[in-house]
C-alpha cells in the first residue's frame, strides 16, 4: 500500500512527528510504501537542521533523514509555512536577504499542493497533529 | 495519477483565530483546488465558530478571512457542511453563519446531524483534519 503522511506539529513539544515516524517506519519495514511526508504548520520545524538535542534523547530530525535515506521517502516542507517561521533554504536566505539558512537538505521546499497531489496518488493519507 | 476524481474531505475543528490552524487549513483548501477533485469542507466542534457571522479580528491583528469562505464554490467546494450538535452546544443557529451562494444561489453552508456526517466521511477516499 501507498501511503502519503501529513505532520502538522514541531518535533519535541508535541508527539506528532514521533508518531508519524514511528508509523512510517512500520510501515516500510512491513513492506508498504511510504510516498511522501509532508510537513505543515508548526510542522515545519522538523527541518531544523539547527536542532541539537541532547545525545541521551531522539534526534527527530536526523531520524527522519535516515529513514528517508534507507527508503527513498520524499520529505517535504510547506514553502509558505516555513518562511514566515524562519526556516529558510539557501536559495530562500538569500532572496529574503537573510544571513542564514536552516533547511535540513534532505527536505526539500514545496507548495502545499503537493501534498494534496500526494493524497491523489497515495492509497492511504495519515494526518499526524493534536 | 488515475483519471477518477478522488473525494476529499477537509476537516475543521479549531476556533477561526487563537492557533493558526484554521487559516493555514484554508490556504490548502485554496492550493488544492487546482487539482479539480471532488472537495467539501466540514467544520465541526470549534470550527463551527469559523463560519460565524459579523467577525472583527482586526482588533487581534488578524485578517477577517472568513470573507474567503464565500470564494470556495469557485473553487470547486460545493459543500460547507456545519455539524448541527456542535452549533446547538455553542448556542448557535444557522442565522448566526455566513451564507455561501453556490452559482445557482442556494447556500453552500448546510447543517447536517452527526450521524448524516459519519455517513458522509465513510464515503470519502482522503480526510484531512485541521
Amino acid at each position: 500500500m501507498k501511503f502519503n503522511i501529513l505532520v502538522n506539529e514541531g518535533p519535541y513539544t508535541h508527539q506528532a512527528s514521533d508518531s508519524a515516524y514511528q508509523f512510517a517506519k512500520a510501515a516500510v519495514s512491513a513492506g508498504h510504501e511510504v510516498i511522501r511526508v509532508f510537513f505543515y504548520h508548526d510542522g515545519v520545524y522538523n527541518a531544523n537542521r539547527l536542532s541539537a538535542p541532547s545525545v541521551d534523547d531522539r534526534d527527530v530530525v536526523n531520524q527522519w533523514v535516515r529513514l528517508a535515506d534507507e527508503y527513498e521517502i520524499d520529505l517535504a516542507v510547506c514553502v509558505t509555512a516555513s518562511l514566515k517561521r524562519g526556516i529558510l533554504s539557501d536559495q530562500s536566505a538569500l532572496r529574503y536577504g537573510k544571513n542564514a539558512d536552516n533547511i535540513e537538505k534532505k527536505f526539500q521546499v514545496a507548495g502545499v499542493g503537493y501534498f494534496i497531489e500526494g493524497s491523489i496518488i497515495a492509497d492511504r493519507t495519515i494526518v499526524f497533529g493534536d | 495519477m488515475g483519471s477518477s476524481k478522488k473525494r476529499i474531505m477537509y476537516v475543521n475543528r479549531r476556533a477561526p483565530y487563537g492557533t493558526a490552524y484554521a487559516l493555514e487549513a484554508l490556504d490548502v483548501v485554496l492550493a488544492g483546488a487546482v487539482f479539480e477533485q471532488e472537495v467539501s469542507a466540514v467544520f465541526l466542534d470549534d470550527g463551527v465558530y469559523q463560519l460565524k457571522r459579523g467577525q472583527n479580528p482586526s482588533v487581534l491583528d488578524m485578517k477577517d478571512f472568513s470573507k474567503t469562505f464565500g470564494a470556495l464554490p469557485d473553487f470547486d467546494v460545493m459543500h460547507l457542511y456545519v455539524e448541527e450538535e456542535s452549533l446547538v452546544q455553542r448556542g448557535m443557529t444557522a442565522e448566526d453563519l455566513i451564507e455561501v451562494p453556490r452559482e445557482d444561489d442556494s447556500n453552500a453552508v448546510t447543517l447536517i446531524s452527526s450521524t448524516d456526517l459519519s455517513m458522509i466521511m465513510d464515503q470519502q477516499d482522503v480526510v484531512l483534519q485541521f
